[in-house]
């Protein structure tokens, strides 16, 4: 099954530099794909377009054969199933302590406090950051941080997970 | 970074208990200490508070003096201006400076020990919140005294975001430093000015950064601040009761004792 499908992307940023152009992607469910290329190809400029961030200038991305709309109402429908991980840290932990930063998509999400709950503990055993929960994550190593923001996306339920 | 004050309440044995005790003790400390006419009760409340923060709260005793040093430096200053400019009446001690007389009168020197005293009560009860209740548990605290939820938002943005500047601060000045920013004084200007000014752009970047990551999570305008349930034990319970039993009565006795 296809989750999500581009057919000849094109994105221009306003200072006049084609990031995308022609690009036909199809991502399906349970592949794990990488994508490799030089410096200011344009492989960031698609994940902020298969996010929803960004709006193609031509044609469109597709979630499970649905174009994206741009209202933020299905943007945050979309942004349930596609994470986002940046390469700075610090740019995307923003809570004051790691378990309220896991805590912070499900909560969104509308889950329960309960459910939030367990959810968080769950992702929390997953990478091994139980111990750390309370911790401020300033207190947290570089590689400790990476855990935490893969964590959300188990917190979530996250279903394809792009990382920057 | 092991220098801020924050760092040392997250270790604090103390942290894990209830915060809404510690803030009575430390409020009803500050309220009494401001409050008394005779220096005994705020010297009695200093002791306490001190004895809590180093015997419970397993701060060192030597950096604990240390940073009593810092506000008890201006304390002085303030108190010897007292001491020497007001009161009236007989006089305690005179001398000549420079040809200029100096004297310290009785009542001058009794307002000077009270304010002395209520400075270093204070100092001692703030540090006792500080060193115990880091940041991370007052936002529960802020939260159920129903301040508006977007200041609450605010301060835990503000709170995660002085750690992440500060880090990029540190790291620029070391970036500048081995390549000899900072090897004279010219140089040291034109780099600290580099810094601030990077710094000011960073923000305005991190929060476009931060906005992107906020709404890649679902951000509907609502924050959630969880508070863990902590329970206020027996032995708490009872010693802040025989602490604010023993500081009111003390205050009661010693209304009108006076001690020069």
């Amino acid at each position: 099954m296809i989750i999500l499908e581009t057919r000849n992307l094109k994105y221009t940023y306003s200072d006049g530099t084609v990031a995308c152009k022609a690009l036909n992607i199809e991502i399906k469910q349970g592949k794990k794909i990488a994508f490799i290329g030089q410096n200011g190809s344009g492989k960031s400029t698609l994940f902020l377009l298969m996010n929803g961030t960004l709006k193609p200038d031509e044609s469109e991305v597709r979630f499970h054969g649905i174009t994206f709309k741009y209202d933020s109402k299905s943007l945050r429908e979309i942004r349930k199933s596609i994470g986002i991980v940046f390469q700075n840290s610090d740019d995307q932990i923003f809570a004051p302590t790691v378990y309220q930063d896991i805590a912070f998509g499900p909560a969104n999400m509308g889950y329960s406090k309960e459910r939030v709950e367990v959810c968080v503990k769950h992702s929390l055993e997953q990478v091994g950051l139980f111990q750390l929960q309370d911790k401020p994550p300033h207190h947290l190593s570089g590689g400790q941080k990476k855990k935490n923001r893969n964590c959300w996306d188990y917190g979530n339920g996250t279903k394809s997970n792009h990382f920057g | 970074m092991n220098n801020i004050l924050d760092d040392y309440a997250l270790m604090s044995p103390l942290r894990h208990r209830n915060n809404w005790s510690k803030l009575v003790i430390v409020f009803f400390g500050l309220i009494i200490g401001v409050s008394c006419t005779s220096p005994i009760t705020p010297v009695f409340i200093a002791l306490c508070m001190s004895f809590t923060t180093i015997a419970f709260g397993r701060v060192s005793p030597i950096l604990y003096f240390k940073l009593l040093l810092a506000p008890m430096s201006f304390a002085a200053a303030g108190v010897l201006i007292i001491a020497f400019f007001s009161g009236s009446g007989q006089d305690l001690l005179s001398f000549k400076l420079i040809g200029y007389p100096l004297s310290i009168k009785a009542d001058g020197l009794e307002l000077a020990l009270l304010v002395l005293s209520r400075s270093i009560s204070g100092i001692c009860c703030l540090y006792f919140l500080a060193l115990t209740t880091p940041m991370i548990e007052l936002f529960a605290v802020f939260k159920a005294s129903r301040l508006p939820e977007s200041l609450i938002e605010l301060t835990m943005l503000i709170y995660r975001y002085i750690f992440v500047f500060l880090e990029i601060a540190l790291s620029i000045m070391y970036a500048q430093t081995i390549r000899l920013g900072y090897s004279n004084f010219r140089r040291s200007i034109k780099s600290i000015g580099m810094l601030t000014s990077t710094l000011f752009i960073r923000s305005l970047e991190q929060g476009d950064k931060l906005f992107l990551a906020m709404n890649f999570r679902c951000y509907n305008g609502k924050m959630t601040v969880f508070e863990v349930h902590k329970p206020i034990k027996t032995i708490e319970l009872l010693l802040t009761s025989i602490y604010l039993l023993s500081t009111i009565s003390l205050f009661y006795f010693t209304k009108n004792i006076s001690i020069v």
